[in-house]
């Protein structure tokens, strides 16, 4: 008795599922925004000791720690808004009602899902007209600079999607 | 006519808690789309508006604030100044405002300090027997002073937003962040004056040796980072990599941070960093739609048809930040007024580094009154004291706050000094 009870609290398995995926999903986002950090800082600091030795045609690692700054930024977006971490105006949740609350947070989440949507379709377009074009330094392809915040915004895209259907106490 | 509709759904979006930066980018984008730009713009304007060297700085400096928190440098400090003013009346409250100017020189966040800090000096005060509200307040009007002593986050995104030198702003905001903790410090003087019950402890060379020996290596961190870059050494952002490689050896030393905490130490910096630049990306896009709709030379000429006095304005200005720093985050309202006030405080003759002294002082004031001061919350929650106790607290420290914000505004000859001084 007690045990099918527990049963009947536990969400359903696709939940589970979906829980599980997404944790994994964090893990490799949150990886991948330290090790970006790491870049950056071991990046300057390379700046920093070729500028001190004299020694000249380093550019590409200014221009990298620039690059990385960009992708560390898009590509731990959809974490942040999975943990509602992202920095938002919370005055409402003083003011409303639990029961409204809810409401409004559904209707944001619609919404980021649709600026999200619009994005990647953006990034689509840019990654298909600058795949001739490389960065002026370190010789990236520019398609490629551009797929990582299109990815982090398809993301951050299905975490809003995600968010709409989850139950309240996830939310 | 399609930029005021733009203008209300952001404000809209903003209202009903969608996350401030995609607030932003979805209205911006639909003003792109609207008035057929190419595709892939918006994109490419949010993404290069992040890809900037001065920039850099963010990540690493919070990266410097995360591992002092961590090594515990809060705590040498705390105990150095301790047995250097120790036997003062109301010691524990000059010994406040000193750990913030030191803690200062190596975080550039007010919320990071009064995490950092509440814990350690606000159980310190209570338990000497100075009365919580005013231990609350003090300890949340000296994290003040650390995001505007460099190296700042905030002055960081100003200097990338205004398109003005990161060290001059830095310099500029040495003697203002002076200024604070020596008012707070006459504020301290006159409220324990008459206060006899007040324990004070024994003043000891001893001891003294000994807090300094354990502090020296986070004094140092101030001479690399901030005499770095006012020497001409370094770049801020420069800087801020070699004091976090520095902050990091320290903490190793200490034993308080270890080589298997370094990766979540460096995943929650990512995160923090994140939030903050991705709405820097979206009021680059946010600033391309306002400059090509001239708003900023719009709003010049209706607030010139007001006043022509620079001093009104002045007043204005102070007025609509404090306003603003009390219901936003700082980093959005920075992106979201500078663009279009700068311009126009430019026409009054204002010089943008004086102007940033004045916006960023501004907005870190607003983290302390309600309904949204950041730093109140920070200071509930490590300290377990209500958000509306702690702020009862702060309400008197507001005067000196104020006073040095009005001393700013006036006497740009007070900021400019250093900046000028140091060719900056």
């Amino acid at each position: 008795m007690v045990e099918r009870q527990i049963l009947q609290e536990r969400p359903p398995r696709y939940e589970r599922r979906v829980a599980r995926v997404l944790r994994v999903v964090e893990i490799v986002e949150g990886t991948i925004g330290a090790l970006l950090l790491l870049a950056i800082l071991v990046l300057v600091m390379v700046q920093v000791t070729v500028r001190f030795s004299a020694l000249g045609g380093w550019a590409w690692t200014g221009e990298l720690a620039r690059f990385s700054l960009v992708w560390l930024t898009f590509i731990v977006a959809g974490y942040l808004l999975g943990r509602d971490q992202h920095i938002s105006f919370d005055l409402i949740d003083f003011v409303l009602p639990e029961r409204a609350l809810r409401v409004v947070r559904v209707i944001s989440y619609v919404l980021v899902a649709a600026i999200c949507a619009a994005f990647v379709y953006e990034g689509v377009g840019l990654i298909d007209a600058q795949s001739f074009i490389k960065s002026s330094a370190a010789e990236i392809p520019m398609s490629f600079v551009y797929l990582i915040p299109t990815v982090g915004f398809a993301l951050t895209g299905v975490r809003a999607l995600i968010g709409i259907f989850a139950r309240k106490e996830s939310a | 006519m399609t930029l005021g509709i733009m203008g209300i759904a952001i404000v809209a979006l903003l209202v009903i808690r969608v996350p401030i930066a995609f607030a932003i980018l979805g209205p911006c984008l639909g003003y792109l789309w609207y008035t057929d730009q190419s595709l892939g713009l918006g994109l490419r304007l949010a993404a290069q508006g992040i890809n900037s060297w001065p920039l850099l700085a963010v990540p690493l400096f919070i990266l410097v604030g995360v591992i002092a928190n961590r090594a515990g440098i809060a705590d040498r400090l705390f105990e150095f100044a301790l047995s250097l003013f120790g036997r003062v009346r109301g010691s524990l409250g000059y010994v406040n405002i000193g750990v913030s100017v030191g803690f200062s020189w190596m975080s550039g966040s007010a919320l990071a300090d009064a995490a950092g800090l509440g814990s350690i000096e606000i159980p310190a005060m209570r338990k000497q027997g100075y009365p919580a509200r005013f231990a609350a307040g003090l300890t949340a009007a000296s994290t003040v002073i650390g995001p505007i002593m460099p190296p700042s986050i905030p002055a960081i995104i100003y200097a990338a937003v205004a398109v003005v030198s990161v060290g001059a702003l830095f310099a500029a905001s040495v003697v203002p962040a002076f200024m604070l903790a020596v008012t707070l410090a006459i504020f301290v003087f006159f409220w324990a004056r008459k206060r006899e019950e007040l324990r004070t402890a024994r003043f000891s060379w001893s001891e003294l040796a000994r807090t300094f020996f354990r502090a020296a290596g986070a004094m140092l961190t101030p001479v690399i980072i901030i005499g770095g870059i006012l020497a001409g050494l370094f770049t801020p952002t420069e800087a801020a990599g070699v004091g976090a490689c520095y902050m990091l050896v320290l903490g190793l030393a200490y034993r308080t941070v270890r080589l298997r905490d370094l990766p979540g130490i460096f995943r929650d910096t990512a995160l923090t960093t994140a939030s903050i630049t991705i709405i820097l990306g979206a009021s680059a896009l946010l600033g391309w739609i306002l400059a090509r709709e001239r708003v900023p030379q719009s709003v010049a000429s209706a607030i010139l048809t007001v006043t022509d006095n620079k001093i009104v304005f002045l007043i204005l200005v102070n007025m609509l930040l404090l306003m603003l720093g009390a219901i936003i985050e700082p980093t959005s309202a920075l992106v979201l007024s500078v663009p279009i006030l700068l311009p126009v405080a430019v026409q009054f003759g204002v010089d943008p580094v004086h102007f940033g002294v004045i916006a960023v002082l501004n907005l870190m004031i607003g983290l302390l009154t309600p309904p949204m001061g950041g730093v109140l919350y920070v200071l509930s929650s490590v300290t377990g004291i209500s958000v509306a106790y702690v702020f009862r607290g702060v309400a008197p420290f507001l005067i000196p706050l104020l006073l040095v914000l009005g001393i700013v505004t006036f006497a740009p000859g007070l900021v400019l000094w250093l900046p000028g001084l140091l060719g900056l």
